[in-house]
């Protein structure tokens, strides 16, 4: 007995070393690919490229964005929003204001991304699944 | 002794290790934040496009337009939103049309009047988080009508932008909690 329990002591230190560091740095990691995948950044990203797009428009262009990234940082952050949903959740939290023209997008449940955009422009915006994973964003200058 | 030495020893090892790993996370976690909350900086982009489509507007194949004579509001000829372009908005624009004579002809300036100095300081400084300006002085032609003769004009655009945008809540909803 005590020879095993002099074994258990010699084994039982660096085993617990060793999970231990795995787990800090799994945890890291963790940390890591979720700030990568992190709302804060799609919407920033987007909003900046759709206001752009804008600012460069002029009246009768039209232009489709693919916004399935959008859709998978949306579901991530919606645990209750179910699929069927997404596309009236999306129109409701992917704004263009053409009056105070802003652009807001929204994939966490509250705050979201507001980029200004400079041209005065009158648009019609339409998110459209199009086959089973894939979102589009239809953007038409009037 | 070696007993002593040996506890000691795996004491400092495990204090060590601690402070390492204490040490290795805070840099990671920093590193991470800063990286994924830096603003994505697209001002240079929009700074150049303002400056063409001011640009593009008031001039039409190296001729200023003609209908820019009359008394107009260079926002709704240029189709610029005069509600993203004030005085509490990250735009300036300032335009200077000269006639042959060097005497200013008609000046137009929107948005952030301060921008103007702060575009001044910026042709001597070197700062990543200053705001950014274009300010271009080309020669145009201008047609006389009077004189059927063709004269040689100078346009002045002076565009700046600091938008970085903002999280948060857009000026309609903050309109509405307001009257609720």
């Amino acid at each position: 007995m005590r020879k095993i329990n002099k074994r258990g002591d010699l084994i039982l230190p660096p085993v617990i070393f060793i999970v231990l560091n795995l787990m800090i740095f799994s945890i890291l990691m963790l940390f890591v690919y979720k700030a990568s995948t992190g709302a804060i950044l799609y919407e920033e990203a987007y909003a900046k490229r759709i206001g752009l797009l804008l600012d460069s428009a002029e009246s009768g262009m039209q232009f489709s964005l693919d916004i399935t990234p959008l859709t998978e940082v949306t579901l991530k952050n919606n645990k209750n929003l179910k699929k069927e949903n997404l596309i009236e959740h999306l129109e409701k939290n992917i704004q263009i204001d053409d009056e105070s023209g802003e652009i807001l997008i929204r994939l966490g449940t509250s705050g979201g991304f507001i980029y200004p955009f400079f041209s005065k422009l009158e648009t019609e915006t339409k998110v459209i699944g199009e086959e089973e994973n894939k979102y589009l964003l239809n953007i038409k200058i009037k | 002794m070696i007993k002593l030495n040996k506890k000691a020893g795996e004491k400092i090892f495990s204090l060590w290790w601690f402070f390492s790993i204490v040490l290795v996370s805070v840099a990671v976690i920093t590193m991470t934040l800063n990286f994924f909350n830096a603003p994505i900086d697209t001002r240079n982009i929009e700074v150049s496009k303002l400056h063409e489509k001011i640009a593009r507007c008031v001039i039409d194949k190296g001729y200023l337009r003609e209908n820019i004579n009359s008394e107009i509001d260079l926002l709704e000829f240029c189709s610029l939103n005069p509600n993203a372009i004030n005085e509490d908005s990250e735009y300036l624009i300032n335009v200077k049309i000269y006639n042959e004579n060097q005497e200013l002809f008609k000046s137009w300036q929107y948005g952030r009047i301060d921008y103007k100095q702060d575009c001044e300081i910026s042709i001597n400084l070197e700062a990543s988080n200053y705001l950014l300006c274009i300010n271009n002085s080309e020669s145009i032609l201008f047609y006389n009508t009077q004189t059927n003769q063709k004269e040689h004009w100078a346009l002045e655009i002076l565009v700046a932008t600091n938008n970085l945008g903002s999280k948060g809540k857009t000026k309609i909803e903050e309109e509405t909690k307001d009257e609720n």
